[in-house]
């Protein structure tokens, strides 16, 4: 019997109650929900993990040859580095937010076709799992980075100009309407990216890969539950106010947490993505760079996560802004992973299906 | 010149060159890169002038791209050389430079009032007293997490430097072969001069299609034909040549003999052939290169190649006088090139081209793959004098019917089968710079690893000539890290935590997490500039 599809589900599942007991940790201020949560993402990166080494024994190389692997794999790291910055500091919303994010992940890559097939010629080298894993960890640290920066957005959104956070001044016009524009933006280009891969499947018919599961347990699903949740929150905004601050975890906790997360994963994404992957393709193709639109793209992200260090580190920026490029620093990352594979072509494209 | 050299050390204008650089890069990847003019003109109606006169056709090797590239080298350059001096200062001299003002700045620090504090003997090195009496003890661990930044600034330099001199100097090519074929490999000059008049046929192109009558035109034929013969000359007597002497093809197991066969591996065993006889040999696979000279070689293609084709003939119905084969119809085998005439036949037929997949697009017949998907064979008859008796295709038993309208012949055919030999490609490079890549590439992780991952701690010990004291640590630490270092000093210093401290703790629940204070950047400088030096 086939065990590794089931435990994807399972971990699936856990996160799922992982987010659940976190965010209800973090509105009722409930430490045992925040403990409940935290086992349910130990018990899912568990299972996954168990699945991934699983899949890995069956198919005689690691889970990293195709989308499906690739983000299930991801997804992963994703928890596994989620639950190592929270070990001390445990920032509930942040965790939640990662929770959802690992269900999209997996949720995105079941689209893809799951069976497990040999390696291509150009795939079987030691290099791949050097290169696609390390640069994976370094993007699971992004992705915490993101979430991180999207609640600090969120903070500055909600909270009162008058009484602006500890350590940051009141936010400006601009700042707010970045902010804004993250809130509601951010959720609204992730469901328009949805339908446009929708539209892509629907017109490339192809029997692993179907529309319809895409529409009907991604695209509507987000989409009532964001409408309910901007409805609620509009509603109650009086209420969303008044409890922001047992809601979101302090405006400098998140905008430190951000930075932790891209220090840790910077470093591996150039040594994965760009130096690891410079070295299998001169192995490889005989040539160490050659403007393929994932290695550009690669370059990009490593330059985007650059201004974001430079800015932070030498001109001392800290709050909104270095959010918001936090946030630009995912989306690329995002496009590399997934716009790269499925609207550009190039030498990467085995990675695709 | 100071003027050029502020603006080069300005993060600002880092910034903006990498924001720059990433907009190009992004555009690169948009527009696709080294096709002829008519395809922009046809793809890009509205802007195909703007991507040719940009150079956004070729843009990673355009002016502006390589501008844009060699000032960011030329701003790293600067930076990395302020950097040196800084870190250089701050490895050695960090005490002596140092001054009260600044470690009374800094954020995870503690103040005591006078007679708080014992007193303090030192971190058992030599402190420093200032102008104004007051003493500095300092402790530093991890010093050198200090050289991470300009090593990782270094690497970049070097491989950005590794990029150029490989672009100036490096050379590709592409050489394919039969089980059997020797190739003439060049000296890297002529490869290098071949290569250099492909660019400049390339531009004369675009040059007649703008002008016909452009001027440089004539002086780009001349430096084309001087290239040209360089590159002859280098045919002519080669570096040496490689002798294909195998090709085969590895299925991953059980997955040979199905429909969809899984390749494992394709195989290319080459032998070195100089002037003194062979020399070295290898099995080239894509993953395992092989070098020899100057070039390194790498399996890059691969294609079946059908030569040999199994013809069924029959008569053509809608010949004026279809051929008499005698009732039944013939076989015959042909291989491209090779004339053959049959027993049962006056005629002699030659194989002109064979396509294993063809299509038809527009008025053209086209193979859109190599895969023996719907095969199509061109062939033509001659007559016993010599003179042509006309031409055939000939297509699968399934399409056999489409073989009477593109026949003139008394006959038609249906392709059978078709035999497949292997055409091996490889990429040929040759890139003296590399060696510098990847120097660039270990130095810039062993900064990365340093700047992130190496922990740096500076321990102050203030005490005024009034008797206050402070204390502070600075570091590449979370804030939280350094406020329990903060602890620790206190209780070092003998103080326990009873002062008034400038960054205080928090309690650890789910609902009330820490206040993090950013942590101090390892690389502040001593007098906080206006612009600071990245």
């Amino acid at each position: 019997m086939n065990v590794e599809p089931t435990l994807f589900v399972l971990a699936m599942l856990s996160y799922l109650a992982g987010f659940i007991c976190h965010s209800l940790s973090a509105s009722l201020a409930r430490a045992s929900l925040y403990d409940w949560g935290r086992r349910a993402v130990w018990a899912g990166a568990l299972l996954a993990t168990g699945g991934l080494l699983l899949r890995w024994n069956e198919a005689g190389h690691p889970p990293l040859s195709n989308m499906y692997e690739s983000m299930v794999s991801l997804s992963t790291f994703l928890a596994w580095v989620t639950l190592l910055f929270t070990r001390s500091t445990p920032i509930p919303l942040a965790e939640a937010g990662a929770g959802v994010v690992a269900v999209l992940m997996i949720g995105i890559g079941s689209l893809f076709a799951r069976d497990t097939r040999p390696l291509i010629p150009a795939l079987q080298s030691y290099w791949l799992h050097l290169h696609v894993s390390i640069a994976f960890l370094g993007e699971a640290a992004f992705a915490l980075s993101f979430v991180l920066s999207y609640l600090f957005c969120l903070r500055r959104f909600l909270e009162d100009p008058a009484s602006p956070s500890p350590g940051f001044p009141p936010a400006t016009a601009t700042e707010r309407l970045a902010c804004t524009g993250i809130v509601f933006g951010l959720p609204g280009l992730f469901l328009l990216s949805m339908a446009g891969l929708a539209w892509r499947l629907a017109s490339q018919p192809h029997p692993d890969r179907d529309a319809t599961t895409l529409v009907v347990w991604v695209i509507l699903p987000l989409a009532v539950t964001l409408a309910a949740l901007v409805a609620a929150a509009f509603h109650f905004r009086g209420a969303v106010g008044k409890a922001i601050e047992r809601w979101l975890p302090p405006a400098d906790l998140l905008d430190d947490f951000t930075y932790r997360a891209i220090a840790l994963g910077f470093p591996l994404f150039t040594v994965g993505a760009l130096i690891f992957g410079m070295v299998w393709a001169n192995k490889a193709w005989g040539r160490y760079w050659g403007w393929d639109p994932k290695e550009t793209w690669a370059l990009i992200t490593f330059l985007v996560y650059s201004i974001y260090l430079h800015v932070r580190l030498t001109r001392g920026w800290q709050g909104t802004w270095t959010a918001v490029l936090s946030v630009l620093g995912f989306l690329v990352t995002m496009f590399t992973l997934f716009g790269v594979n499925l609207l550009l072509s190039g030498l990467h494209s085995y990675a695709t299906f | 010149m100071r003027l050029l050299r502020k603006l080069l050390v300005s993060l600002r204008t880092a910034i903006i060159l990498i924001a720059l650089l990433s907009a190009l890069s992004v555009i690169g990847t948009l527009i696709p890169q080294q096709r002829e003019g008519p395809f922009y003109l046809a793809n890009y109606p509205r802007l195909h002038p703007g991507i040719l006169a940009l150079g956004f056709d070729d843009l990673y090797h355009g002016r502006l791209f390589l501008g844009v590239l060699g000032l960011l080298s030329l701003s790293t350059l600067a930076c990395t050389h302020t950097r040196i001096k800084l870190t250089r200062r701050r490895f050695f001299r960090r005490l002596a430079t140092a001054t009260p003002a600044e470690i009374m700045s800094m954020p995870v620090a503690q103040r005591f009032a006078p007679g708080q504090v014992p007193d303090f003997p030192g971190f058992g090195e030599s402190g420093r007293t200032t102008e104004d009496g007051t003493r500095l003890d300092l402790r530093v661990t991890g010093r050198p997490a200090l050289l991470g930044s300009p090593l990782l600034h270094l690497g970049f330099l070097l491989i950005l430097l590794g990029g150029l001199g490989g672009h100036l100097f490096g050379v590709e090519m592409g050489i394919t072969g039969v089980a059997g074929e020797k190739v003439a490999i060049p000296p890297v000059e002529a490869v290098r001069a071949a290569a250099r008049a492909d660019r400049l046929r390339r531009q004369g192109r675009e040059l007649q299609r703008l002008n016909p009558q452009d001027p440089t035109l004539s002086r780009l034929q001349q430096e084309i034909e001087v290239l040209e013969a360089i590159y002859h000359a280098g045919l002519a007597s080669p570096a040496f040549r490689l002798h294909f002497v195998d090709l085969w093809v590895d299925y991953h197991e059980g997955t040979a003999s199905t429909a969809t066969p899984m390749i494992k591996a394709w195989n290319t065993r080459v032998e070195v052939i100089t002037a003194d006889g062979p020399a070295s040999g290898a099995v080239l696979r894509v993953n395992e290169p092989f070098s020899h000279g100057d070039y390194t070689f790498y399996q890059a293609d691969w294609a079946p190649q059908y030569r040999t084709v199994d013809l069924l003939v029959q008569p053509n119905p809608r010949a004026t006088a279809p051929a008499d084969l005698g009732g039944e119809p013939r076989r015959l085998r042909l291989t491209l090139g090779e004339p053959f005439a049959p027993a049962w036949s006056s005629q002699t037929f030659l194989l002109l081209d064979f396509l294993p997949d063809f299509k038809i697009m527009g008025k053209q017949f086209v193979s859109v793959s190599n895969n023996l998907n719907n095969p199509a064979a061109r062939i033509v008859a001659y007559n016993p004098d010599g003179s042509l008796a006309g031409h055939a295709w000939g297509f699968s038993a399934r399409m056999s019917e489409m073989g009477h309208f593109f026949s003139d012949l008394p006959c038609q055919f249906v392709v059978e089968d078709a035999q497949p030999t292997f055409q091996s490609g490889l990429q040929v490079c040759h890139d003296p710079f590399a060696p510098l890549v990847w120097l660039g590439c270990w130095i810039m992780v062993g900064g990365l690893a340093m700047t992130f991952y190496l922990p740096y701690f500076e321990e102050w010990v203030v005490r005024r000539p009034n008797g206050m004291t402070l204390i502070a640590v600075a570091g590449n630490r979370p804030a939280a890290t350094l406020r329990q270092r903060l602890a620790g000093l206190a209780q070092e210093v003998g103080t326990g935590n009873g002062g008034s401290p400038q960054g205080t703790p928090h309690a650890r629940t789910p609902s009330a997490p820490v206040a993090a204070i950013p942590p101090t950047p390892p690389q502040t400088s001593d007098e906080p500039p206006k612009e600071p030096p990245r």
